[in-house]
């Protein structure tokens, strides 16, 4: 036999070895993958597909929803060099600092009121999470109501009540972000602050009752105990949150459109707009925005994931 | 035995679960020209069955007519088949529509968008049916102009308006600006406007103008106002390169003149974050004596609360350098893929309806069986829409006729003709189409300079119009680099 026809033997059987793990492989769980099929089918046309192409896509002239010529990173040049694209970054980042500074604390804050309660405790946890089961655009249009610069808002008509005259909230550019801010934590802080409610449920009694015998006040106790405890969920909480307020967009949308002069627009929004506003001629800055923003949050979304399995593994 | 019974059960609902997602990924409902038998489908915009059974069943009948009429009409055809649509255009989803192929036969289109619908190739060539109809002569040079691409015809235009001022006439009466008569009063400039705007606001606590600001709106109504103040938003040289030209003082005026609504007449309410829906509604419910508005938004305004004899409408008011509004309106755009024969059997459609260029008694009595439509739904008759085609063509005297005379002079007009006629005179007025690249993004850098002048009394109109001309020229520069 010559020694070619050897190697091509090896490599036939090695081949066929291969093969045959596969099927081995696949034949082993074959009910699994059975029933996983329509699942990856729904995933791969869905979610994959669509996020495949639109890196695809953002690198073509598209005329509506057709990509036409492939221009390289032209797109996103175009939107990095657009005036309104740096006030949007700005914006979107004053967006997660008021909605660290606001939204991040009170869940917790809820969270120890309910955790120090007697009675009522089944009402209050109601009552908390009851403005998370409403949709976000009701709870925007509800707010647009609360927030309505003339004296018969609610908020105006409650300075009313102290002497103060009507303020105008949304419309007051230095504060539009905080206001919305102050609406999203309204509607989303319920939801979380039962995750906290549910961890402090967890602390072993004993902690307390040891900090106590040891002279510890109430904010000592939750200081050396509680805090410690609730460490690894402050940051995966921190981080979703942080996800979350970067892609806002229908709150911004239904309260304010983006103004007063652009000063609430969010990255979200500036997308909506190329992609939507304009018949579809601006699809592929929607395409090249959408995958920068992608790219940002993989970051926060890979460190998401790696801090939840440290939790899950009790190393946080 | 149960076991492998369970397995079996799996696999097979795990099969068919495989089938149904392939099936609901495939092309099966992508548009067909004919049916089985021959008969070309035509695929008309209809209103849903559950949003109002009445105008849908009313739908099914014409539909049924129209397929008998054909059929004896046009016997050397297989006939047609007229299938409802649900699609009503909507700039938000209209690119992914058309992508996926599930557009109508024929459908309507604001003239904003009708630029990109035909860039893009969605439009079919109507040039021989245009011609072959009659639909041609005694149009408009501007808006041939406007359908045409490259020698051919592209857009059918179904509806031209132009902008003027709705009023509430409850409101004007009680500030003492309706005549005896029922006329509103007509201001002549935009200074006018302003003064009798806050005049209105002190004598009835009420706005006296709203104007939308979100959403692009802004911007779109501003356009006219600043035409009229001298204001040139861009040109185009001799390269073919286009120059944004508003960083002008008249620019800043117009500007002012906005400013001034809010600060120095009080007569803006308090909410200025307002689109076009808000606005309307606001309009519609009592909330404001005057607003922008084409003659053909009665019926929105009637819907959002107002009723027929409490809407008004006049003119735009002169500038200090024209009198000029903006000229829009709704076309028809025919789908790419729709066959000859579909286009054909559409064309017959609008002829055999009444809305083709046909007049013959038939069409007359279609003609007023559509306005009795329109009076039965409670809508206003008797302002009179403009007209791709001149007064003295047959077709456009007998709508004339039908919305401006009264029921005993044989026309079908619902209201008292005052509180509209100076809208309906546009003689002495300049129309203009709105700006020709690039308009939404224009629009969108004016709204921002219009929030910020009616939310901060300290603003500075020179340096907005100066952002909003650098913002716009970034937009032209992508333009301009292909």
């Amino acid at each position: 036999m010559l020694k070619k026809d050897i190697t091509q033997d090896k490599a036939l059987n090695s081949k066929k070895a291969k093969g045959n793990a596969v099927t081995r492989f696949i034949s082993r769980d074959l009910s699994a993958w059975i029933l996983l099929i329509p699942m990856l089918i729904c995933v791969f046309y869905f979610t994959l597909r669509p996020q495949i192409l639109s890196v695809y896509w953002s690198f073509h002239k598209m005329v509506m929803y057709q990509p036409q010529e492939f221009v390289g990173f032209k797109n996103y040049i175009t939107v990095l060099s657009r005036p309104d694209f740096l006030q949007t970054v700005k914006n979107t980042l004053t967006y997660v600092i008021y909605s660290m500074l606001i939204g991040f604390p009170l869940p917790f804050i809820l969270a120890l009121v309910m955790n120090e309660l007697v009675h009522f405790r089944k009402l209050t946890r109601v009552l908390v999470y009851f403005p998370g089961i409403m949709p976000a655009m009701a709870v925007s249009l509800l707010w647009v109501f609360i927030y309505n610069p003339s004296a018969g808002g609610l908020m105006n008509m409650i300075l009313g009540k102290f002497g103060i005259e009507p303020y105008q909230w949304l419309q007051d550019s230095r504060f539009t972000i905080l206001w919305i801010i102050v609406s999203m934590t309204w509607n989303g802080c319920g939801g979380t602050a039962l995750y906290y409610f549910a961890a402090m449920q967890g602390i072993n009694r004993e902690l307390y009752e040891a900090a106590l015998i040891d002279g510890a006040g109430y904010w000592k106790r939750v200081k050396i105990v509680t805090l410690p405890y609730m460490y690894g969920m402050f940051i995966l909480f921190g981080v979703k949150q942080i996800i979350g307020v970067f892609n806002v967009m229908e709150q911004v949308l239904q309260m304010t459109g983006g103004g007063p002069n652009n000063a609430s627009v969010t990255l979200g929004l500036l997308n909506y707009r190329y992609a939507f506003e304009n018949g579809g001629k601006n699809a592929q800055y929607a395409l090249a925005l959408g995958v920068m923003t992608f790219i940002f949050l993989s970051v926060f979304a890979i460190l998401y994931f790696f801090l939840d399995k440290k939790i899950q593994e009790n190393q946080l | 035995m149960k076991r492998n019974l369970t397995k079996l059960v799996s696999y097979l609902l795990s099969g068919v679960a495989v089938v149904s997602v392939i099936a609901g990924c495939s092309d099966s409902n992508k548009n067909s020209a004919t049916t089985e038998d021959g008969r070309v489908i035509l695929k008309v915009t209809t209103i849903q069955k559950d949003i109002n059974e009445e105008g849908y069943n009313h739908a099914m009948k014409r539909y049924a007519e129209f397929e008998e009429f054909y059929k004896t009409e046009y016997p050397d055809t297989k006939g047609v088949l007229v299938e409802p649509h649900y699609y009503n255009f909507n700039v938000q989803d209209y690119a992914a529509v058309a992508a996926g192929d599930q557009l109508p036969t024929f459908y309507t289109v604001p003239m904003t968008e009708a630029k990109g619908i035909m860039d893009a190739g969605y439009a079919k060539d109507i040039t021989k049916w245009m011609e072959e109809y009659g639909y041609m002569q005694g149009m408009d040079e501007k808006i041939k102009k406007n359908i045409t691409r490259n020698g051919k015809i592209y857009l059918l235009p179904h509806d031209v308006y132009s902008v003027g001022l709705a009023v509430n006439m409850d409101i004007l009466r009680q500030a003492g600006y309706v005549e005896e008569d029922g006329t509103p009063h007509q201001p002549a400039t935009f200074e006018e406007l302003s003064k009798m705007a806050g005049e209105i606001t002190n004598k009835t606590g009420k706005p006296g103008f709203i104007l939308p600001t979100t959403g692009n709106a802004g911007g779109w109504r501003f356009t006219p106002v600043a035409w009229a103040y001298g204001v040139t938003f861009m040109e185009q040289d001799k390269d073919g390169n286009w120059h944004a030209t508003f960083n002008t003082p008249e620019c800043v005026k117009a500007l002012q003149w906005i400013k001034d609504l809010k600060w120095k007449y009080n007569t803006i309410p308090e909410n200025v974050l307002l689109d076009n829906a808000k606005q309307r509604n606001m309009f519609g419910a009592g909330e404001a004596a005057m607003t922008f508005a084409e003659g053909n938004g009665a019926s929105e305004f009637i819907q959002a609360g107002i009723s027929k004899d409490n809407l008004g409408f006049i003119k735009m008011p002169a500038g200090p350098a024209r009198h000029v509004t903006l000229i829009g309106g709704v076309y028809y755009v025919f789908n790419s893929n729709a066959t000859d024969e579909q286009i054909d059997a559409a064309f017959r459609y609008f002829d055999w309806g009444g809305s083709g260029r046909v007049i013959d008694d038939a069409i007359k009595a279609k003609m007023a069986e559509n306005m009795q439509l329109k009076v039965d739904r409670g809508e206003q008759i008797g302002v009179l829409k403009s007209s791709p085609y001149t007064d003295d063509d047959p077709k456009r005297a007998y709508e004339i006729m039908l919305n401006t005379k009264s029921p005993e002079e044989g026309g079908f007009r619902n209201i008292n003709i005052n509180q509209v006629k100076l809208y309906n005179d546009q003689s002495n007025i300049e129309w203009q189409q709105e700006e020709p690249v690039e308009a939404q993004a224009l629009y969108a850098v004016l709204d921002a300079a219009i929030q910020a002048v009616l939310t901060d009394e300290n603003a500075d109109c020179a340096k907005l119009i100066e952002d909003a001309y650098k913002n716009f020229q970034a937009t032209l520069d992508t333009v301009n680099n292909g």
